[in-house]
């Protein structure tokens, strides 16, 4: 031992080396880790989104979560990578490292967490789009939004990673780990995409009036938020992207966040008089997980409940909102990660540790906010347009009667009770 | 409900069938429309009137309108008394069973399932929702061109939405034209009592029709 201490006083920099080595090794494993609780979130998707759905669709929902997973992870390897996190010289968009080959470890690393937090984005809207979208039309959207959509906002936001700076990021905007990019960004394409589609057949009265279509698997639903849950762990704590002390506090927000998500939802629900439902409990906890997510690492502990607590009220009223104005949104995914986004963002700004309620800050989020808007919905709205006129987006009455599983995809997925159902094929 | 309470109260409802019959049908059709009713109606709830009285119309080329011998079926149900006359020796319960059934075998299967199927599926639908009846029959009326019937025969498909029940649908129906011919009634249904409701009612046909000799042969899920 003393031998070993005179060779530390003799040579400080052996133990600086091996400690930096190790701090890269630590960053790596945090961030793969974390990349892979990101990825494990499509899971939840893939359950939660499912379960929402009628039987007949339940193919379909996992199918559609299962490609746009594989197609956006190919698409934002080849360019959304490139213009989300290439050199930025306008601030608008990247314009190198696009094929990324030939990095270094820690870049690869990076890119594989940020391959995850893209086909997050990208998969919000097939639950909102669920049960009468074509499912190669669908795979279209999904390969434009991840391939250009979601990474030019991003690049706004976090395309600082070699040379340059997003706008929003010079102005000083807060999203630490994606309310805005990510999440907003797909509420606002699933937004675009239920306009397109119109709502499933009979969702609304003449007169109106929401009909109740209820999900085929409940238990699947709480499964699925279950799941997303523990994935938002990665998802926030892992965009730290080293693994270092902060993350904490972070996975401890976003912990609580949820939770108090979940309870804002239900007395929301008991406010408006509205049965207390799991499928609103659940959106509710995921609600605060999307609030939380933009200023989990700069917020106490007592605002970051606050923050998920209206995120679950926001969900309930954004909800409601969207059904008045005869918008059909499947599982609550425009409410659950565009509405609930906005606000995660603005309270952000709100509630930044030590320099509470600046409104100088609280304005730069709005902007943030608003240009996630005014990228994202326009242009996945032009998108949809152009995919429905061309391709058809919508499934036909027929398609929608039988189920998309049995229409989009020659299976079933529960021939116990459908026995009599054998595909022939395409007519 | 035990085997002997479950004999009186078919043999109550059997006399009850038998007499409204024979106010308006000649004895042999009334007799061979009990039958029918006996071999296949008798276990079903409420008597299954209106599938009953759209089997035998087809069955026995029956002429007058269903809504008369419907009436007079429901009169004799309403009114037992001991004017009505004894059912004749030969329409004997026990005896009767599917595979010596008097139904002529000349209609298909498919047509019979379908045709049963749309009957039972309809009255439970205009039950559920009278107030929209006419919304729905006005809606596959309006559609009726896209099931691909054409001519006379698109004609008496609507003939057969708007005489109330009085006409039987055309038997010529192809499985895509009886697909097309559901699916209007889906959509409307969907619209009008929402999606939910219409897949009950469908799946609570659909285990009606199953019990059909004729499903054996024609899976009304072919229609699906």
């Amino acid at each position: 031992m003393k031998y070993f201490l005179i060779v530390l006083c003799l040579y400080p920099q052996i133990v600086f080396a091996n400690s930096e080595l190790l701090k890269t090794e630590l960053d790596t494993v945090w961030v793969v880790v974390a990349a892979s609780l990101v990825f494990f979130m499509q899971a939840g998707f893939a359950l939660l989104e499912s379960g929402m759905s009628r039987s007949k669709n339940a193919v379909n929902v996992v199918m559609k979560n299962y490609m746009d997973v594989c197609i956006g992870s190919i698409i934002f390897w080849l360019v959304g990578y490139g213009i989300m996190f290439g050199d930025n010289i306008t601030g608008y968009f990247g314009t190198t490292h696009f094929f990324p080959q030939d990095h270094s470890n820690i870049e690869y690393s990076f890119l594989f967490f940020q391959t995850m937090f893209a086909a997050t984005a990208v998969t919000i809207a097939s639950g909102a789009m669920a049960e009468r979208t074509r499912y190669h039309a669908y795979l279209l959207g999904a390969l434009l939004v991840s391939g250009f959509i979601y990474p030019v906002y991003g690049s706004w936001v976090w395309g600082s990673y070699y040379n340059g700076q997003g706008w929003l990021a010079e102005l000083g905007f807060i999203d630490f780990a994606g309310s805005t990019v990510v999440h907003s960004i797909g509420g606002w394409v699933a937004l675009a995409g239920i306009i397109v589609l119109g709502p499933r057949l009979g969702k609304f009265s003449n007169a109106g009036v929401p009909r109740e279509i209820p999900g085929h698997n409940l238990t699947l639903v709480a499964l699925g938020g279950l799941i997303l849950w523990l994935g938002w762990f990665g998802f926030n704590g892992g965009s730290t992207v080293s693994a270092d002390t902060s993350i904490g506090l972070i996975v401890l927000n976003t912990h609580l966040s949820a939770a108090a998500g979940a309870t804002g939802a239900i007395i929301m629900l008991l406010i408006i008089r509205m049965p207390v439902l799991l499928t609103q409990s659940v959106n509710g906890s995921i609600g605060g997980l999307v609030g939380i997510t933009a200023g989990c690492a700069t917020m106490d502990p007592l605002y970051a409940i606050l923050t998920g607590f209206i995120a679950g009220m926001v969900v309930v009223i954004g909800s409601r909102l969207l059904e008045m104005l005869k918008l059909d949104d499947v599982v609550g995914a425009v409410s659950v990660h565009g509405f609930a986004g906005v606000w995660g963002t603005i309270a952000a700004g709100l509630f930044l540790k030590d320099n509470m309620f600046n409104m100088s800050q609280v304005v730069v989020q709005l902007i943030g906010v608003a240009a996630g808007f005014l990228w994202a919905f326009p242009v996945a709205l032009i998108m949809y347009f152009i995919i429905d006129k061309v391709i058809g987006l919508r499934a036909s009455s027929l398609d929608e009667q039988r189920g998309l599983d049995f229409s989009e995809h020659y299976e079933i997925a529960y021939p116990e009770f459908q026995t009599g159902l054998v595909h022939k094929g395409k007519e | 409900m035990k085997q002997g309470a479950l004999t009186d109260e078919i043999s109550r409802r059997r006399k009850a069938i038998y007499n409204g019959m024979s106010a308006c049908l000649q004895q042999n059709d009334a007799i061979k429309a009990t039958e029918i009713w006996l071999q296949e109606f008798s276990n079903k709830p409420l008597y299954a009137l209106q599938p009953f009285l759209s089997r035998i119309i087809d069955e026995l080329n029956i002429s007058i309108p269903r809504s008369t011998i419907q009436q007079q079926i429901l009169k004799s149900l309403l009114n037992e008394s001991d004017q009505q006359v004894d059912v004749p020796q030969s329409i004997n319960l026990p005896e009767f069973t599917h595979e010596n059934s008097i139904v002529p075998k000349t209609v298909n299967a498919s047509h019979k399932v379908f045709t049963h199927f749309m009957d039972y599926f309809l009255a439970a639908l205009f039950k559920y929702d009278s107030a929209s009846e006419l919304s729905i029959k006005v809606y596959v009326f309006d559609n009726s061109h896209r099931i691909g019937v054409n001519g006379n025969d698109l004609d008496k498909v609507k003939q057969w939405l708007t005489d109330n029940g009085q006409v039987t649908l055309i038997r010529q129906m192809s499985l895509q034209q009886m697909q097309g011919l559901f699916h209007l009634f889906y959509v409307s249904s969907c619209e009008y009592v929402g999606p939910v409701k219409t897949d009950k009612l469908i799946e609570e046909s659909l285990k009606i029709v199953e019990q059909l000799p004729e499903s054996a042969e024609f899976s009304m899920k072919n229609i699906f």
